[in-house]
Order: structure tokens, then sequence, then C-alpha cells
């Protein structure tokens, strides 16, 4: 038996009982899967997974109201978890799967399906916070909410950051400013603060430079944060930002800010 | 868009057959200006031959019309004879008393011989009405081989509609993934049901062939459709039925309630997990048979600008089987949930069936042109 902590924490989301059993009944001869609730609506799937936390998810696509895209898209900047979609029929939804590379059910399926798309799981739990398995997941998320664009041209619109044992995805747009930190970068979005691994020269490559903007050697700050831009001494000037944070503008940058 | 659609082909076509007739005119005359080695002009011979191509280029449209119009359908074949032999005598009269008209007027100045008016449509007639017959006949058989055929692509069409339509998908593989856990918990005697009552389903669906049959089949329809639907939901679904028992023998369209359920249920279970009711309600108010579906379930959203599919096909079937006659409306009810209600004529589905002419009565093999469904 492995310890508690080891066990792979699991959420089933289907609009029906027995697609919900199907699953249930499935994970209970596993002895390192731990099932730590169930969802019948998208609503309830978001208050669930944002309050459990759970390390996989198996997420049914067509549920009327919510779809497991919008769960999905709700609950990324709060929890990240590996997800295993499941459909009974919807060519859409295949197509994206197979576009992003991500694994998928299609109900009913069989035993050796429902393993093989457990193992994957398995081994993507096993590499959990790292970002690289969640770029699937994040490209389609960015697909549907119509960043799309933005992503072609190489800029980034949402951050895979570490959160406990798993991921979560910040939202670029939500980004006040980002501190270099050794060779890690610290993000601060709104009252949070994580840790990515970036250097500065990457991430000024990479944001949207009509979005963000470098005004020191280790600040790069998003520009409609800043509320006033104050004088301060030898030529640098001091940002105060909407949420009352002050930064120094070094006099070297100044010209950034000014195109 | 059909109108513009429909417009634009006829726009074409028109186009086409005056262009070919203004080629086989000139083609003609300049024909016949060669024969002649010099004792006429090449406009003369245009004069003779332009009126034939001009009347045809006038008559293609309306022969396409009657075509259409009378069909040489079953039921029909007497009266489409006797219109079609009517309009080919007059077609055949008018070319004629063209023809005579142009010898008279362009010709016999010079050649006294030729003849009065009279004189000359006789010796006309007997030179052309037998070819003009033939060429009514021609043309007529043309534009009745393509309204056949497009009749046959509808048809074919239709029925791929149809059964696409009745075997959603969606349901289809849910049910199959309900009884598989089924299965697996156990649960023999609800296996063996929900197969059986799928198994009715399919048959219904593939086999159904007319347009409309009587309520007492449908509602046994859907009866195996609820009552899978109710094992799906684990007897979430509570349903009630209020059938006026005068209304068992009405015509109703195939399958016309499926859709309708289809969305109570499916839209029932959107928002919480809670149980919802559906009550069916059948009764006849002089010569209208009254459909009602309502449902507790979240109802229609307020900010619904595009009815959905099952509500539209249902809508488009309705207005194809009853035209004026029928009434389709659907909102939310004062205490919430959905209610839809549609009024069609009130007969019996043993008079129904004498008197609906079905596609299959063609010959053309069409079974149900339904295309009701999500």
């Amino acid at each position: 038996m492995k310890s508690e902590q080891d066990r792979i924490r699991t959420v089933t989301v289907d609009d029906e009982p027995l697609a919900r059993d199907a699953i249930r009944l499935r994970l209970q001869d596993e002895p390192d899967i731990e099932v730590v609730g169930e969802a019948a609506t998208g609503r309830d799937a978001v208050a669930l997974i944002g309050e459990a936390m759970p390390d996989l998810v198996f997420l049914d696509v067509q549920m009327p109201g919510m779809d497991g895209f919008e769960v999905l898209d709700r609950v990324a900047s709060t929890w990240l978890p590996i997800v295993v979609f499941v459909t009974a029929h919807d060519r859409y939804a295949i197509k994206a799967f197979e576009t992003h590379a991500l694994d998928y059910l299609l109900k009913p399926f069989t035993r050796d399906r429902f393993r093989a798309a457990l193992q994957r799981a398995r081994t993507a739990f096993a590499s959990a916070g790292d970002s690289s398995a969640h770029r699937g997941i994040v490209k389609l998320l960015n697909d549907r909410s119509g960043s799309a664009a933005d992503e072609a041209q190489g800029y980034l619109v949402r951050f895979a950051v570490k959160h406990h044992r798993g991921m979560r995805l910040v939202r670029v747009r939500d980004v006040d400013y980002i501190e270099a930190c050794g060779n890690y970068a610290e993000i601060h979005a709104g009252d949070r603060t994580h840790l990515v691994r970036m250097t500065m020269q990457e991430l000024e490559q990479r944001l949207d430079p009509s979005m963000f903007v470098r005004i020191q050697r280790s600040t790069i700050v998003q520009i409609d944060r800043i509320r006033d831009i104050l004088s301060a001494n030898h030529g640098d000037f001091d940002l105060s930002l909407h949420d009352g944070t002050v930064l120094r503008l070094s006099r070297n940058y100044r010209s950034r800010l000014q195109r | 868009m059909p109108g513009l659609l429909e417009r634009h082909r006829l726009l074409k076509n028109t186009a086409v057959v005056a262009v070919a007739c203004a080629l086989l005119a000139v083609s003609q005359s300049t024909n016949m200006y060669a024969f002649w080695q010099g004792h006429g002009t090449w406009s003369l011979a245009l004069a003779i031959t332009l009126p034939t191509w001009v009347l045809v280029a006038a008559c293609v449209p309306f022969i396409a019309w009657l075509a259409r119009k009378y069909t040489f359908a079953p039921q029909d074949r007497a009266r489409s004879a006797a219109i079609h032999i009517v309009a080919g005598l007059v077609f055949a009269f008018v070319h004629n008393a063209t023809l005579t008209l142009i010898y008279v007027l362009l010709l016999a100045p010079d050649a006294p011989a030729l003849g009065t008016f009279g004189g000359r449509f006789r010796t006309t007639l007997a030179f052309h009405f037998y070819q003009d017959a033939l060429a009514y006949g021609a043309l007529l058989a043309t534009f009745l081989a393509l309204h056949y055929a497009d009749l046959r692509s509808q048809l074919a069409e239709a029925r791929l509609t149809a059964l696409r339509a009745q075997l959603n998908p969606h349901f289809f593989f849910n049910t199959l993934n309900a009884v598989s856990t089924l299965a697996l918990q156990g649960r023999r005697d609800d296996v063996a049901e929900i197969v059986g009552r799928l198994g009715d389903l399919l048959r219904t669906a593939l086999h159904e062939q007319a347009q409309e049959v009587p309520l007492s089949v449908e509602l046994m329809f859907v009866e195996d459709y609820l009552a899978i639907q109710r094992v799906r939901f684990s007897d979430r679904l509570h349903v009630q039925k209020t059938i006026a028992p005068d209304t068992l023998d009405a015509a109703v369209p195939s399958l016309v309630l499926q859709p309708i359920l289809e969305n109570a249920v499916e839209h029932g279970f959107a928002r919480d997990a809670g149980p919802i009711s559906v009550h069916i309600t059948v009764a006849r108010h002089n010569d209208d048979l009254l459909v009602e579906v309502t449902d507790t379930g979240p109802g229609f959203a307020a900010d619904m600008r595009k009815e959905g599919i099952g509500l539209a096909n249902t809508r488009a079937r309705l207005q194809e089987l009853y035209g004026k006659r029928c009434k389709f409306e659907y909102g939310n009810m004062p205490g919430g949930g959905a209610s839809v209600r549609m009024s069609i004529p009130f007969r019996s589905a043993s008079d129904a069936a004498a008197h609906h002419t079905t596609a299959h009565e063609y010959g053309l093999d069409a079974p149900n042109v339904s295309t009701g469904r999500l």
C-alpha cells in the first residue's frame, strides 16, 4: 500500500451517475488511486476542483450548461490537474484532443483502454509540477479563449506555475509585475506571487511589448498597471502602480517606457 | 435564402437558353443563305429563321414550369397528359402561325404562287405540325427527367438526415456506456431492460417508413426512450402523461415528441443534480390536436438568441406537413420550467394514411422524410 501522500487524488465529472460509476468502479482496484470527489454539473466541478485540488480529473466533455472545456478554463487559474477527457461523441472535441496530443476516453470504453489512459496519467503525475506535462492543455485552453493569435506571434498567454505538487495557470494579463530572483522570476499577480524558471531576458522576449515593459535590470511591469510616474534622485523615477506598489524606473530603461 | 438561389438559377438558365437559341438562329440562317447561292440576303434568311428560335426561347421556361407542375405522378396522370397535350398543340399552332405569317409577309409579295394566309397555314401545318409535337415532347421529357433526378436526390438526402437524426450518436453511445456500467455492477435485470428498449428504438428508427403514425404508436416510442433516460439518470426523471382517450388514434408526425423530450431531459439536468418532472398532455380541441410538453427544468434562457436544432427542425417539419394549419410555440412557465406546445389538424391515423401521398407512391422508395431532432 502506498502512503497517503503518494496516492493520486482523483475526481470524476459527468452529468450521468452511471457514467461516474463506470469510472469509479474501474478505479476501485487501483491501489494508488484515491477518489476524492465526484461532480454532476460543470458548476459543481469548478467548485470541487478548486477546493479539493485533485491530481487527476476524469472530465466529461459534453455536459449541458457548462462543458468540460469551460470547467477547465474557469479552474485553471486556481488549479490545473492532469486531465483525462471522456466523451461519448463529439468530433470537434476529439479533433482538438488529437491536435494537442491529449488523452481521451470514448464511452463506452474497454478495460484495456481505461488502463492505458490511467497509465499515461500516472506518468504525467510522476512529472507533475513540470510545466511540459501541461503544455497540451495550456495550448487547448489558449485556442479556445481566442488568444491563439497572441500565441501564434510567440507571445506568452499564460504562465504554468508550480503550486504545491501541481500546476496552476496564471493569465499574462493578470500579471502586475515580475521581479528577477536568481535563475527564477517572481510573478506578482494580485495578492499572489509565483515562481517560474525564466530569466528577465527570456521574459522580455516572450511577453507582448505592447503590454509589458522592462523598467530596470530586474523588473518588468505591465504598462496598464502604472498609475503615476514620480521623479526620484539622479534622473531615476518611481512608478506607482494601481495596487500601491512602488517600483524604481532606472534612467537606462527610461527610453523603453517612452516608446 | 432559397428564394435568392432559385432566382439566380432561373436567371442563369434563361441566359443559357437565350444564347443557345441565338446561336442556333445564326447558324441556321447562315446555312440557309449559303444554300440560296446569292438568291437572297443573309438578313432575309435571319428574318425567316429567327422567329422560330425566339418562340422556342420564350416557350422553354413555360414548358419547364408546366413539367414541374404536372409531373405524371400516379394520381395525376390523366390530368398531366391532358394539360401537356393541350400545351403541345398550342405550341405547334403558334409556331405554325408564326411561320405562315413570315411566308406571307416576307416571301408572298415576290412569289404570289405561295397563296393566302389560310392556304399557306394548312400547307405549313402538314409540314411542321408533327415536328413541333416531337419538339415539345423532347423538351418535356428533358424537364421531367431533371425534375425526377432532383426529387430523388432530395429524398435520399432527407432519408439520411432522418436516419442520422433518430440515431443521435450522443444518446446512443451514452446509453451503451450506461449498459456497460450496469453490467459491471451486476444489475442484470436493468441490462436486459435497457438493451430491450434500445432494440425497440433502433428498430423504429430504422424501419419507420410513414411520415405520420397514430399517437398510440408514438407514445410507445416515447415510453422506450424515457425508460432508457430514466436508467441513465437514475430515476431522477419523473414522467406524467395526460392523454385524452379519443386522441390515441390521431395522426401525429412520427418521432415528433422525441426531440422535445430530449431537450427537456438533457437541459433539465444541466443546472443541478435534482430530479425533474416531464408532463406530456395531449387533447383534442375542435378540429385540432393539442400536444404540450412541460418540464420542471431550468426553462429557456432569457438571452436565447436562436432556437436549437431540435426546435427548429420540429418547426420546419410541422410546417412542411401541415402548412398554415399548425401552430408551434414554446416558452417558460410562470412557475419556472419550459413549455413546448404544438397544434396540428386532428385526423384519425387511418384517414391520414388514405389521404397522405407519400414519396413511396412515386415508386422512389423513400421512407420517412423527417428532419426532427437536436
